[in-house]
């Protein structure tokens, strides 16, 4: 994702779509040329609870911002009980960037 | 609608919070060497850990062996999204039941934009599915479509004729000990237990 402040009202970093595909997907991250995309499948978010899909936004919101999987916190894969910044994902964000 | 009025604004204050923060960072976009293909990777994320076979097995209705004979459609899933569908045999059923030949609907795929850049849109380092390979599947059955999608990457594992019989005595082991989300369980069309048997 590039996130460019002087342009950020011209140009569009990263788009929000919705998927509806029976699958054991929750969302990804696609990187692109122009505008990335992360997209929340509806099939099973129409099944979550609210602190699940806001756990699901913000790992995707992670791997936008280049970060990868880890084995605890809000990075982990396929966990739902973090909803707040963990201390992995603020490391992390003070060496990337 | 409260809530997704609250997804939305937790979002968009990340973003806003972000933008301020950073300075901005190069694209390094991806691009193929060999051909004038660009690839685009997708990261994707799952109602389960999908590194662990228990979960996979669990929160699929089929798990088999079959052997891709040919493509036979590439009807996307949006704009952005390519889908490649296989006509493929299957060979053996390790949870669930599917006869002879069904379609499986990769998540992978070409797109072509306006002025004609092809792109190779697939999740991470999983390869489009080739005729003549055998390979296991752990799918969901879409009715609407008559075909079934597989879990990118960990639903869809190339098997040689030296890994089939140890792969099929994971999986089967998997089954016993298999796990299924709570997400999963509230689709109560599927049966998780037994997976999908086509009657047919
Ligand atoms: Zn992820």
């Amino acid at each position: 994702m590039n996130i460019a402040p002087d342009t950020w009202a011209t140009y569009e970093d990263l788009t929000f779509k919705d998927i509806l595909e029976q699958s054991t997907l929750l969302g990804y991250y696609q990187k692109l040329t122009g505008s990335d995309i992360i997209a929340f499948n509806v099939f099973n978010f129409m099944k979550m609870t609210n602190d699940e899909r806001k756990k699901v936004a913000l790992h995707e919101m992670g791997h936008a911002l280049g970060f990868g999987h880890h084995d605890s916190g809000i990075m982990r894969q396929g966990r739902f009980s973090m909803t707040e910044l963990d201390e992995h994902i603020k490391e992390d964000y003070y060496e990337l960037y | 609608m409260k809530r997704k009025v609250l997804i939305f604004s937790t979002l968009l204050s990340s973003i806003i919070f972000i933008t301020f923060l950073n300075q901005g960072i190069d694209k390094d976009s991806v691009q193929s060497k060999e051909q004038n293909i660009e690839i685009s990777e997708i990261y994707g994320d799952f109602v389960m850990d999908a590194t662990k076979k228990e979960e996979v097995v669990g929160n699929s209705e089929n798990v088999f062996i079959a052997k891709v004979i040919k493509q036979v459609g590439t009807q996307p899933l949006n704009e952005h999204m390519p889908r490649t569908q296989f006509e493929v045999e299957v060979k053996r059923n390790i949870k669930g039941k599917l006869k002879d030949f069904i379609i499986i609907n990769q998540s992978a795929g070409f797109m072509t934009d306006s002025e004609g850049n092809v792109t190779l849109v697939k999740f991470e380092n999983q390869e489009l599915l080739e005729p003549g390979k055998t390979y296991l599947f752990a799918s969901l059955y879409d009715s609407n479509n008559n075909w079934h999608n597989p879990v990118p990457g960990y639903g869809e594992v190339l098997v040689s004729d030296d890994t089939k019989k140890q792969m099929i005595d994971e999986y089967k082991k998997a089954f016993k000990a298999q796990k299924t989300s709570k997400i999963m369980e509230k689709h109560k069309d599927k049966d998780f237990v037994n997976g999908y048997i086509d009657e047919e």
